[in-house]
């Protein structure tokens, strides 16, 4: 079925929109890491001369390393108490019934409205795709490359 | 703990190379710990939903 104008219009101003967003999120990700490579203490855009000193100073920075180990130490503690955490929720959400317990699964889990495949895909009880099936299609997918396992 | 050390250095002590190649290698540090957890938990991929 061929798609109006209206829908090629609010299509291409859908992927402007998205375009402006991811520019918006990685422009200071991308001037950083041009400026990570500056030569010269004093800040220039686009960097004069090219050169990785800084990193070899941050390597051996000792502050810097005690910095991340902390950062690790914390991570690890706090990921192992979540995991325990939400394990032991998940597991008394699925096995008992409590009050505001199906509301706390509709947003948690979303069960009822759709499921996602392992393949990320999302089929949606309603014939028509939803939005928030999208959105978790898309989350499934994006935290699928450091998380999730494939 | 790492933020604040870039703010000194960035902020503080104007030094925002340094600054920015601490943030960088501190991305990099924990992408490189991040994939060597996923390839740790490898195994795990075959459990199964009952």
């Amino acid at each position: 079925m061929p798609r109006s104008t209206y829908q090629l219009g609010l299509g291409f101003v859908g992927k402007f929109a998205v375009l402006l967003i991811l520019g918006f999120l990685l422009l200071p990700v991308a001037v950083v890491t041009i400026a990570a490579f500056n030569d010269r203490a004093i800040l220039s855009f686009p960097p004069q001369a090219w050169s990785l000193r800084w990193f070899a100073k941050a390597i051996a920075y000792q502050d810097f390393r005690d910095a991340f180990r902390n950062g690790l130490i914390v991570t690890a503690w706090s990921s192992t108490i979540a995991l325990l955490v939400g394990a032991m929720f998940a597991f008394a959400l699925d096995r008992y019934r409590f009050r505001f317990s199906k509301l706390i699964e509709a947003i948690c889990c979303r069960r009822s409205s759709f499921r996602i495949s392992r393949s990320g895909s999302a089929s949606s009880s309603s014939p028509r795709r939803s939005a928030g099936a999208a959105v978790s299609r898309w989350w499934y997918s994006a935290t699928s490359c450091w998380c999730c396992p494939s | 703990m790492i933020s604040n050390l870039v703010y000194q250095l960035g902020f503080a002590s104007s030094n925002f190379p340094f600054a920015a190649s601490l943030c960088v290698a501190g991305l990099a540090l924990t992408i490189v710990v991040l994939s060597m957890l996923r390839l740790a938990a490898r195994p795990l991929d075959n459990i199964r939903a009952h």
